[in-house]
């Protein structure tokens, strides 16, 4: 089945006095079905993190449709974009974005607190996710009391609270040691295999490995595309190697 | 090498000039402010004014209390700096700048900025004075050229109580950086302050200040004794002050935070997790404008009061056309008739004539002073114009001191007419009025710095948390309305509490303004006015600086 549909999505940058235009999108179209595992890379300056912002309803695109379920994320209001932000999406970070100011456990209920759940609702769901990302005894602790891996599992805990129909993830890996990393990448596994659909952005080839799929985006345009299919992690991780070598170089596709 | 530290210093404060400018004007007011209180306390011209020794002694205790308020005031505003810039510092550690090089930056930055402020400030109250004194002259009715006068004793006092709180402020900030380890100074900004803990020795400790000083307040019997012990009471009130929004506020955010049904919904979730999270900071400054909105109110209700009750206490105070007083007197029979045949003789030389000559009662204030045995007051009614009155009473004092009289034991301790007497209460309401608008203004300003001060800083503290929330999902409403509680809760929580003061400070108010002749009804009334004309202003405040805030946490 169809979640996500990405159509011929197009942004332009206006600065404000009318000077450059910035192209940031020129011509972004593919789809993700429900239960995908995909990973987009491009280099700096590619158009990545715009793409994930239209996505994720912080920005909206110039031209093109983005369509998640059938609704039409350009055509949503400043309000129901931030109510359908938190019960649709769910969000991971590179450098985390918890609250210093909440607990674990509070940052991982700050969207189910916004949407008006009852306390008793909140726990019942904290439980089973915080025993499945090992955060269990850290619910108490503040972020600043814990490491990078473990921030980064809060704050998946937090993208998957509200039961989003995706989590985008942003970089996750960039702020981690490589053990914390691999760590990461295994919940994301996991999760994935539970079913949850992942949208992850990143220019860590080991990160896109473990997707099902990896998208390239080079200028503004979806350059190229590979499916993981039967190979292994480490087959998948050299053609992916060899796509960057060839966008590199600016090689055939 | 000392020119460098010199130019890393400047670049510092320049390169940090969004939160150093308001520092460092907050000072230069201060201290002018701070000046201008000891030029006009020291300035023998205004204490040869009538009332003018009444007033400098106000303005001493006024300068007391300032004082304390500079340091506490300042301190806070230093202390916010130092967190601000704990992960520069921490940069140049990295950098290679070892403790005792930093050291030396941190020293020159902080003279350059209390330098400068002060001499700006010296400048600026100098400049200011000469207008001040001339609106002061101006009220107590006394005509006077411009003069450009300088206190040099003004200046010294303020030197050292600048100078003293230049040094605490350098130990401070010279210890912060000492105590705190590299890896600490790069996170400093991120990790912020832990959790307060709930103390409530120190809420106890605030409450029993609160109750002596309000059991001081309210126990006073004579005025004129206890006015030292009415600015006692204000320091305890200040100190209890402070102590309980210390603790009581900390004690207040958890317990929301306990109830679990309330703390988990929008409206209390990010405002009572986020005011928590830094109450120690917030607390100094919420009752800060607690007792800043208190003493404007103070200051506002007793002079509107006065010049309310000015008609009424020159009629209370001066029943008849002139007032005689009589000290010493042994036969109160033959002083009045002598008075009589005196101004009799004295109304016969203007034209007039005499209507009425008797005893009159004593007023609450002569039974307040104590005065010589056989004091009398005789009141001398006549009938004619205003002005034959008054030079009636001019011969009257001139005929006093003619010697063939027999009543050698009668003596006239003073004699005055309505427009004498008139002249000498406008200038003492005068220079009460003109007091009540110098503390009251200096109040006010210092207050509105210090919330708009306070929310913007804040605001500084709380981009991050807000762009995280509404990546979170979080509404532009759902910020707007998160902001308001939380701005609501800083800002009224002060209010609130400063006008229970007011309640207890009502009694001596009252008693303050009695000796004035003026009713408890026009203090009453003229407290009520003040207190909704400060809260319509608050409010206005309170309205500019949640959109300041709103704006910079909105800040792309």
């Amino acid at each position: 089945m169809e979640l996500l549909k990405v159509e011929q999505v197009q942004k332009i940058y206006t600065t404000r006095f009318g000077g450059n235009n910035v192209q940031a999108l020129r011509d972004i179209t593919f789809s993700i079905e429900k239960g995908e595992y995909v990973a987009i890379m491009g280099e700096s300056g590619s158009g990545k993190t715009t793409l994930l912002n239209i996505l994720a309803t912080l920005d909206q695109p110039t031209k093109g449709k983005i369509a998640l379920e059938g609704t039409d994320l350009g055509r949503i209001s400043e309000k129901k974009a931030a109510k359908f932000r938190r019960e649709q999406l769910g969000f991971v970070f590179q450098d985390f974005n918890l609250l210093d100011t909440l607990s674990v456990k509070d940052n991982i209920l700050l969207p189910m607190v916004l949407s008006g759940f009852s306390h008793k609702e909140m726990i019942s769901r904290l439980k089973p996710i915080a025993a499945r990302l090992h955060i269990t005894e850290l619910l108490e602790k503040y972020p600043y009391e814990i490491s990078g891996g473990q921030k980064q599992r809060t704050a998946i805990a937090r993208g998957l609270i509200m039961n989003p129909k995706v989590i985008l993830a942003d970089e996750p890996t960039g702020a981690l040691d490589s053990h914390a990393a691999m760590q990461l990448l295994e919940v994301f596994g996991e999760i994935n295999q539970d079913g949850q659909t992942i949208l992850m952005v990143t220019h860590s080839t080991e990160a896109a490995s473990h997707a099902k799929r990896v998208l390239f985006i080079k200028d503004g345009i979806v350059y190229h595309q590979i499916y993981r299919g039967d190979r292994s992690r480490e087959e998948m991780y050299q053609m992916i190697t060899n796509v960057l070598t060839a966008i590199a170089t600016g090689g055939e596709r | 090498m000392k020119e460098l530290y010199r130019n890393l210093a400047k670049q510092n404060l320049i390169k940090n000039k969004r939160i150093y400018v308001p520092y460092i004007l907050a000072q230069v007011l201060m201290v002018a402010l701070f000046y201008n209180l000891l030029f006009l306390e020291g300035n023998p011209n205004i204490s040869l004014l009538p009332g003018g020794e009444t007033i400098q002694q106000m303005l001493a205790y006024g300068a007391l209390l300032m004082s304390l308020f500079v340091m506490i005031f300042l301190f806070y505003v230093n202390s916010f700096l130092m967190k601000q810039r704990k992960k520069e510092f921490g940069l140049y550690r990295v950098l290679g700048m070892e403790y005792r090089h930093l050291k030396r930056v941190v020293f020159y930055e902080t003279c350059l900025a209390n330098v400068t402020a002060f001499a700006a400030g010296i400048v600026a109250g100098i400049l200011f004075s000469g207008l001040l004194y001339m609106i002061l002259l101006k009220m107590l009715g006394v005509r006077s050229a411009l003069v450009f006068g300088i206190s040099g004793g003004g200046i010294i006092l303020s030197f050292f109580l600048f100078g003293f709180l230049f040094l605490l402020v350098l130990l401070y900030n010279l210890r912060q950086l000492r105590r705190l380890k590299l890896s600490e100074l790069l996170q400093a900004q991120a990790q912020g302050e832990r959790e307060p803990k709930a103390k409530k020795g120190l809420m106890v400790f605030g409450i029993v200040n609160l109750a002596i000083g309000y059991l001081i307040a309210l126990f006073v019997r004579n005025i004129f004794a206890s006015l030292p012990w009415f600015f006692v009471a204000a320091v305890f009130v200040v100190i209890g002050t402070y102590a309980l929004f210390t603790a009581g506020s900390i004690i207040f955010l958890k317990k929301i935070k306990a109830n679990k049904g309330q703390y988990y919904t929008p409206r209390y979730f990010t405002a009572v997790s986020g005011l928590l999270y830094r109450m120690k900071q917030n607390a100094a400054g919420l009752a800060g404008i607690c007792v800043l909105s208190t003493m404007i109110l103070v200051t506002c209700c007793v002079s509107v009061s006065v010049y309310i009750g000015q008609q009424h206490a020159i009629r209370t105070l001066f029943p008849a056309d002139i007032m005689v007083t009589v000290s010493g007197s042994t036969n109160p029979e033959q002083d009045l008739d002598y008075i009589k045949e005196q101004s009799e003789k004295a109304a016969d030389q203007i034209g007039i004539s005499v209507e009425d000559v008797k005893l009159g009662e004593l007023s609450d204030v002569d039974k307040n002073i104590q005065l010589l045995e056989g004091t009398q007051n005789v009141e001398i009614t006549l009938s004619g114009e205003e002005k034959e009155k008054y030079e009636c009473s001019k011969l009257l004092e001139l005929n006093q001191d003619d010697s063939s009289h027999t009543y050698a034991l009668a003596h006239f301790a003073c004699k005055q007419s309505p427009s004498d007497g008139t002249a000498s209460i406008k200038a003492t309401y005068g220079g009460f009025l003109f007091l009540g608008i110098f503390l009251g203004t200096m109040f006010m300003s210092a207050t509105v710095l210090m919330m708009y001060y306070k929310q913007i800083s804040e605001g500084y503290e709380d981009r991050k948390r807000y762009v995280i929330m509404k990546k979170v999902g979080m509404s532009a409403d759902e910020v707007k309305e998160s902001i308001q509680t939380q701005v609501l809760l800083v800002f009224f929580l002060p209010l609130a509490m400063a006008s229970v003061h007011i309640l207890v400070a009502l009694k001596i108010m009252i008693k303050i303004c009695g000796i004035l002749s003026i009713g408890w009804g026009t203090v009453l009334l003229s407290t009520i006015g003040t207190v909704l004309v400060f809260g319509a202003i608050y409010i206005g405040v309170y309205r500019q600086t949640a959109k300041a805030y709103y704006a910079i946490v909105d800040q792309q």
